[in-house]
């Protein structure tokens, strides 16, 4: 009697954990479930990524960045963007017509393009914000973060030797072809980018950015959810909720709004870095260089505006910056695995550069904006 | 002990019950017949509780088997339970109800107590243990007398064929007692089998038809009270004439203080035709008959705290 | 036996007395911010409590956020860790047991008479909320945090659904209590091991660097219950925080079973 009770004990006790055990083993194996799927070659796969745009779909996405950006509120959200999770809920129609929810833990902000502008929604302070215009230059907002977007951006740079296949995998419950795209450019710091795309429609569902000579990736974007049809129309239209203070502004134009105070020519090539924007007539005051993957952007800043750049990166995880054969400058660097920054005063010009390019390059990129001051536009 | 065709109420053999190392009971083989007024006696610690604890189920045993009202237990509990009424421990209840509320709980939670006789039962109960007229005071505000009554009222709800009960007097007055008394006889001469364990020895001697001793773990003597409380060969003489009596009964004398003797004589009746012959003056005279207590500290060990003896009251049991 | 655990739990003060503390804080919080008008900033404090002085209907929502992250979850580990081990120190469970009352029918009893002790409890709280929100802040029709207006039907299906949810979030809590309560005699105890498990997982969830065991933790998915005000609904949260809370009591029940069922009641 005795042995039997005590068995009895311990079956009960092995049920128990053995339920348990398949419960908190469950979705792990269902992720690891082997996904079987016959890949195309890379290239065909990355010109399906390229020509992804016209996929309509909704879904829930979660971006997850490692890289410490000192919060200075001329970045915008850029710091917690890339520092943090963020949570999207996206309803795509067309490149013109979508709306991605950014999830809040007590809110939500709302993001609704459409051909009349863009309404911007912010649950808490409870503000509806419609910008006219589409600005050629501005900070990464986001739903830039949304896998799409970010992997187009990566897929239209790639060049066909820089391939290479993965594994396909399950990703938000879909086969996902996979694509490793390792730049060849040595400047980048971008060591390479896993790149996942629906087998069905070429969506990219998940991006994965590691920086060279590191193993984790620094900056993931991927879907938890996805549905592949058309939104519903109702859900990608914003009316404004009665007692809610509505503002119209036009987009900001900050080409425009540097030529004011900076108008500078700035070169078409620096430091061995060749411009990328379109140079069309007299050359603007804000412009980028570099291929595909080792970026840089220059943007002149405005004395005030640098004033209190640099008084925010006085301290870590600013730290100080060192320029050879430069004499009069000062000027603070953030240093990212990914992402690097120059704040910096030369003589009394003020610049913000920053690239996905390692320190020695932007160094040079300073070094040459400090060497050769661009010239004036003729009034 | 037991004639082997008496049919048993409880019935364990080699039971047997381990607590980390210690033993704390021992291959005991109860029986209880049907019927009886059984007595559970044995000092504090010495298994008592554990073991009236494996006969209701609440501990499981470590070895042995238990039966109770002819099904084994703990397998059969809810059938067996249904018809055993207990006490363990004390009286215990719901501080901020009051009794009738308490009861109500109780009865409802189990099986076997059907909802339309619930009131009567209750209110049988209660005017049974002599609690019909507390009221709607709460359970806390009772003493500790009330209290054990209350748990009387408990285990008597369902008219028991088996009552269990562990120091049923306790905190109970010498009027309370003698009604308690009372109550469980009547109950036994209704054909309720009764199972009290207790340390006061008194109250086993009173009440009970059989008596078992533990000590220890070990159950050491089990018989009926009658067969225990055997005579001893002795017959103690009363006289005021005792100097002639020693002389009289020369060498059969055992014992002697003050008036009383104590002589060595299989027959009383005849001691007394003798004495009488020799014109010794008998005030009283009885054949001496061996005492619970002998018995008891006779196949006891000294415990950590002893069986409290005769008429004496010991302490709180626990 | 389940009646007779839900009499037992209705005709004990201390019941009331929780749920009356629970709905106290809230109606504190709702007079201070009526007076004084001063609205947490946007993104800080509990959810919705910035919205609420616009709308006060909006309230029965804050007031469970108010509740949620501590308040709610210690009453219940109290009352859970006092359902088997606060009758094993008063005694009453061996009377009980030997009533007969089956252990596995006792501790189905327990849970249920736990479950309805939440759904009093946040069932009392939005309704409270509801009337003090009302009240003092006036009420106007219910808006998504989408910015969409919501339905008055839409508004309270969905805030019923809030307070089913929440209430639902907290059984995990309650089973490990439960459990708990069937190791120990001590029913603070078994009211402490459940806090202590609540505290570390609330750190957990924080800590990045604790990730990968975050889809475990019992209250990872407690603030989902905003995610019902979304919309569209976003139901991912709140159906992972179902499961999560439904596995949770489904294991530490049944380790309370596989404890309890063999456990000498000693006391």
């Amino acid at each position: 009697m005795v042995s039997v009770l005590r068995r009895l004990a311990t079956w009960r006790w092995a049920a128990v954990a053995i339920g348990a055990l398949a419960l908190a083993v469950l979705p792990t194996a269902v992720g690891a479930w082997p996904v079987a799927a016959s890949s195309p070659s890379p290239d065909v796969l990355l010109a399906r990524v390229r020509s992804s745009a016209t996929v309509a779909f909704s879904g829930y996405a979660e971006a997850n960045g490692t890289l410490a950006v000192p919060d200075v509120p001329q970045l915008g959200d850029l710091p917690a963007l890339l520092g943090g999770t963020t949570r999207l809920r996206a309803w795509y129609a067309a490149p013109d017509r979508w709306r991605v929810d950014t999830v809040k833990p007590a809110g939500e902000d709302g993001t609704y393009a459409a051909t009349g502008g863009t309404w911007l929604w912010e649950f808490d302070p409870g503000r509806a914000t419609l910008v006219t215009g589409e600005p050629p230059v501005r900070l990464p907002r986001a739903a830039d973060l949304l896998p799409p977007d970010l992997a187009r951006r990566f897929a239209a740079a790639a060049g066909p030797d820089e391939l290479r296949s993965l594994p396909p995998r399950r990703i938000a419950g879909r086969t996902a072809l996979g694509l490793r795209i390792t730049p060849r450019d040595l400047a980048t710091t971008i060591g390479f980018v896993d790149l996942y795309a629906d087998a069905a429609t070429g969506l990219p569902v998940r991006v994965a950015i590691t920086p060279r000579d590191a193993t984790t990736p620094a900056l993931t974007a991927g879907f938890l959810d996805l549905r592949l049809a058309a939104p519903d129309r109702v859900l990608l239209t914003f009316t404004p909720p009665a007692g809610v203070q509505v503002t119209t502004t036009a987009a900001p134009d900050i080409t425009a709004l540097v030529d004011r105070f900076a108008p500078y020519m700035l070169p078409t090539a620096l430091a061995g870095l060749a411009r990328r924007d379109v140079v069309a007539g007299v050359p603007r005051g804000v412009a980028t260089y570099g291929t595909g993957f080792g970026l840089v952007a220059v943007l002149p800043l405005s004395a005030d505006v640098a004033h209190g750049v640099l008084r925010r990166l006085s301290g870590p995880p600013a730290g100080p910056l060192k320029l050879d054969g430069v004499a009069d400058f000062e000027g603070s660097t953030i240093a990212t695995p990914l992402l690097n920054a120059v704040a910096v005063r030369l003589g009394r010009r003020f610049y913000l550069v920053a690239g996905t390019v390692g320190e020695a390059p932007l160094g040079r990129a300073v070094a040459a904006l400090a060497a050769n001051p661009p010239p004036r536009r003729p009034t | 002990m037991m004639a082997p065709d008496v049919t048993l109420a409880i019935a364990t053999t080699g039971l047997s019950k381990r607590f980390g190392a210690v033993l704390a009971v021992d291959a005991v083989d109860l029986a209880v017949p049907t019927g009886a007024r059984y007595g559970f006696l044995g000092p504090n610690g010495s298994g008592k509780t554990t073991t009236l604890r494996m006969l209701l189920g609440l501990v499981f045993a470590s070895g042995g088997s238990i039966e109770v009202l002819g099904q084994p237990m703990p397998r059969q509990a809810r059938s067996v339970l249904a018809q055993v009424g207990a006490l363990v421990e004390g009286p215990a209840a719901y501080g901020h109800l009051c009794g009738r509320a308490n009861l109500e709980l109780m009865d409802a939670a189990g099986p076997g107590a059907p909802r339309r006789t619930r009131r009567a039962r209750i209110d049988a109960a209660l005017e049974r243990v002599g609690l019909d007229a507390v009221g709607r005071r709460p359970v806390k505000a009772y003493s500790l007398g009330m209290r054990q009554r209350l748990g009387l009222a408990a285990a008597l709800l369902r008219a028991p064929r088996l009552l269990i009960l562990d120091e049923p007097t306790n905190g109970l007055d010498p009027q309370g007692i003698h009604e308690v008394r009372e109550l469980l006889l009547e109950l036994n001469y209704g054909g309720t089998t009764i199972f009290l364990s207790s340390h006061l020895l008194a109250e086993v001697e009173a009440l009970c038809t059989t008596v078992g001793v533990v000590d220890r773990g070990r159950l050491v003597v089990q018989d009926e009270l009658a067969a225990l409380r055997r005579l001893t060969g002795n017959v103690v003489v009363g006289t005021p004439d005792a100097e002639r009596a020693l002389a009289l009964l020369d060498g059969r004398l055992a014992h002697r203080e003050a008036d009383r003797i104590w002589v060595q004589a299989d027959d009383p009746a005849r001691l007394n035709a003798e004495l009488v012959a020799a014109g010794v003056r008998v005030a009283d005279l009885r054949a001496e008959r061996r005492s619970l207590e002998d018995v008891v500290l006779a196949v006891t060990t000294h415990g950590s705290d002893r069986i409290a003896g005769g008429t004496r009251i010991a302490g709180s049991t626990r | 036996m389940i009646l007779v655990e839900l009499r037992k739990l209705i005709r004990r003060p201390r019941t009331w007395l929780t749920i009356g503390l629970l709905t106290a804080l809230p109606t504190i919080v709702a007079i201070f911010l009526a007076t004084t008008k001063v609205a947490p900033r946007p993104g800080e404090g509990p959810a919705f409590l910035s919205a609420v002085l616009a709308n006060g209907a909006l309230y029965p929502a804050a007031a469970l956020g108010i509740v949620l992250p501590i308040f709610l979850p210690v009453a219940v580990a109290v009352i859970a860790g006092d359902s088997v081990a606060g009758e094993a120190s008063a005694g009453t469970l061996r009377y009980l047991v030997c009533r007969p009352v089956g252990r596995t029918r006792l501790l189905v009893a327990k849970l249920v008479s736990v479950i309805v002790f939440v759904l009093l409890a946040v069932v009392v709280v939005a309704g409270v909320g509801y009337l003090v929100g009302t009240q003092l802040f006036g009420s106007g029709p219910l808006s998504s945090t989408s910015g969409t207006s919501l339905s008055t039907t839409q508004a309270t299906l969905r805030t019923i659904l809030a307070v089913g949810y929440v209430g639902f979030s907290m059984l995990g809590v309650a089973a490990v209590a439960m459990f708990l309560s069937t190791v120990t005699d001590s029913a603070l105890g078994a009211a402490l091991g459940a806090l202590a498990l609540l505290v570390t997982s609330q750190v957990l969830v924080l800590l990045d660097a604790a990730a990968s065991v975050r889809p475990y933790l019992p209250t990872r998915y407690w603030l989902a219950f905003v995610d019902l005000f979304r919309d569209p609904v976003l139901w991912r949260d709140v159906g992972r925080g179902f499961a999560l809370q439904a596995v949770y009591v489904a294991v530490f029940l049944a380790a309370a079973w596989a404890n309890f069922a063999t456990k000498d009641v000693a006391s």
